[in-house]
């Protein structure tokens, strides 16, 4: 391969380029790897000085181990539910918002606009404790299903976020289409239903993939608003388990491997639309 | 004014002011769902969150209005500043760090090399993985007497530290973690830097630039409104940086000798564990102000140092 303008190690300085490259990436691997090699291990195999690399037989059985003794299929379901309404709800309430700031042209819309952006600045802390007394009262706080609705309806109302990704895709969606339905008597919402959303599938599944990833990581929400253990997020499933278990390595990283595993698959599924996503909100 | 707007207007003036409300009712049609949630969602708490903060509430009974004791209380409170004190001192080592870490990486990346899309997704895949694993992960990493840190550090004949047991310790251990999960970060200052025009390179090329001064001459100054995007996530999102220092700090206690206790866990203690609602909410106000104030000197100071082009 040639190099280009923009290269700047150029020539005979390349291979020194990809010696510190692959060393910068394994050490971002290692972590990783490490976990999964732990949680092949059986316990003699995982206090051993130099480590075993390659734990042979493997050890497979950690992870049904691990499955049984924290509930982890359940918090697996749990996640995978919660998840579910909350990308349905932030995909209704984003498009709807972010096509009323990218196409509609209303007064005050851009002085409201900067409110959305505002909110982007304010820390979770902030509005927490007010929250939760408000949800409590409500009743829902503590178990069953309806417990996850604190951690369900405020995306049913549009994450800053996530308006603003919408709205930045939308905007770049050329006008001339929208005009031309508009003068065939189309409506708004058909003209969002009909022509927006079929040429945004990139950013809706970018939002999805976010939201996913969030909803899987987020811990300190579940960790405030659920309390019943059969209701647990796979989150706070695992922070238990490191609690009661710290020193079973190789069933805690098979725990860990199991819920990295999807978000993994996911991301090496979809790494264009990450990338893509990411970039939507940093660049204009 | 605006009575007697109607006996000036034209019929074609009326039909225009008709058509503008009418444009105004979509368009908050449109984004009503997302204005019911800043006031419930937002606007209601952030209020409601500045009442609490002159009560004393423990969510049994109704609160009881206190002044401004809780403030008062905050300012002799050596936990209090602890927690701050860390907060801060975390906030402005990791957010320098880890914009040049990432613009770094960047630049590296950035080079048509073979193997280039195996580099960048090795990069980027710790900042998938999800915080409590990520956690729970470099706790055994980091554990002083098995783990694989300690483990190399001794074959090359040195004494790892005792990373998250020890207070001195336990913050540098908790940089490394979150330096490791650079890599969404990365991904901006890449997507920025393929944006800039190959006949700048070439310019500074003829002129016989060398690598670093093309690297600071060109790229940095037009990366500059991503550092500035960049320096305004990173920083708000180190003053709610949770999930990690609690899960290494032992059920959120912030150990050892609260080196770990930072404001957004303190907080959580004194709303959760001890149900101190309105202690809590002094404290997040607090913060609420102390994100506000940065937002706007780093907005003002961005005039002097962002460079957005035409």
């Amino acid at each position: 391969m040639g190099t280009r303008a923009n290269d700047i190690f150029s020539g005979k300085r390349r291979w020194l380029l990809h010696v510190v490259l692959i060393i910068i990436s394994l050490a971002f691997l290692v972590p990783i790897l490490w976990m999964i090699i732990t949680s092949l291990k059986n316990t003699n195999q995982v206090f051993t000085w130099p480590p075993i690399l390659i734990p042979s037989p493997a050890n497979w059985l950690n992870y049904p181990q691990a499955l049984k003794v924290s509930n982890f299929g359940r918090y697996f379901f749990n996640t995978v539910f919660l998840s579910f309404w909350v990308i349905l709800g932030n995909l209704f309430s984003c498009t709807l918002a972010a096509y009323g700031f990218a196409r509609l042209e209303w007064k005050g819309r851009d002085v409201v606009f900067i409110i959305v952006l505002a909110t982007l600045v304010l820390p979770d802390q902030v509005t927490l404790v007010p929250l939760f007394i408000v949800f409590r009262n409500l009743n829902l706080v503590g178990g069953g299903y309806k417990g996850y609705l604190p951690l369900i309806l405020p995306f049913w109302f549009g994450k800053a976020y996530y308006i603003f990704m919408m709205r930045q895709f939308f905007m770049g969606i050329p006008k001339d289409l929208s005009d031309a339905a508009r003068i065939d008597g189309c409506s708004e919402l058909g003209i969002l239903w009909r022509i927006m959303i079929p040429l945004s599938k990139p950013a809706l599944i970018a939002v999805s993939i976010f939201t996913l990833l969030n909803t899987w990581n987020d811990f300190l929400n579940p960790l405030v608003y659920i309390q019943d253990p059969k209701f647990y997020t796979i989150s706070i499933g695992l922070a238990n388990f490191q609690d009661r278990y710290m020193t079973q390595w190789n069933q805690l990283m098979a725990a860990a491997a199991m819920m990295s595993l999807p978000v993994l698959i996911v991301f090496i599924i979809a790494q264009k639309q990450f990338v893509q996503g990411i970039s939507m909100t940093g660049l204009k | 004014m605006s009575a007697q707007a109607p006996i000036l207007m034209t019929p074609l003036a009326k039909k225009k002011i008709g058509h503008e409300r009418r444009k105004l009712f979509l368009g908050l049609a449109f984004i009503s769902p997302w204005m019911i949630g800043f006031l419930a969602f937002t606007l209601y708490p952030l209020l409601a969150s500045l009442y609490y903060s002159f009560t004393n509430y423990s969510l049994f009974g109704s609160p009881k209005w206190i002044g401004l004791e809780n403030y008062i209380n905050l300012f002799s409170d050596p936990k209090f500043y602890k927690s701050l004190g860390n907060t801060l001192i975390f906030s402005v080592i990791v957010v320098p760090a880890s914009i040049v870490l990432a613009l770094g990486l960047a630049i590296l990346l950035n080079n048509k090399l073979r193997g280039n899309s195996i580099y960048r997704t090795l990069i980027f895949m710790p900042s998938v993985v999800p915080a409590v694993a990520s956690a729970v992960v470099w706790i055994w990493i980091l554990s002083p007497q098995w783990g694989l840190l300690n483990g190399a550090l001794r074959l090359i004949h040195l004494q790892g530290p005792p990373w998250l047991s020890s207070p001195d310790w336990a913050k540098p251990a908790l940089l490394i973690i979150t330096l490791w999960m650079i890599g969404s970060d990365m991904v901006l200052y890449l997507a920025g830097l393929q944006e800039i025009p190959l006949d700048y390179y070439e310019a500074a090329e003829l002129d016989g630039a060398t690598a670093w001064q093309k690297t600071i001459y060109i790229v940095v100054p037009l990366l500059t409104p991503i550092m500035f995007f960049h320096l305004i996530n990173a920083f708000i999102w180190s003053f709610q940086y949770f999930s990690i220092p609690y899960i290494i700090s032992v059920q959120g206690s912030g150990q050892p000798a609260d080196s770990l206790l930072f404001y957004p866990l303190y907080l959580y203690q004194n709303a959760f564990r001890y149900l101190k609602m309105g202690y809590a909410s002094a404290m997040a106000w607090l913060l609420f102000l102390l994100v506000m104030v940065c937002t706007i000197i780093i907005l003002r100071s961005s005039k002097s140092w962002v460079n957005y082009g035409n």
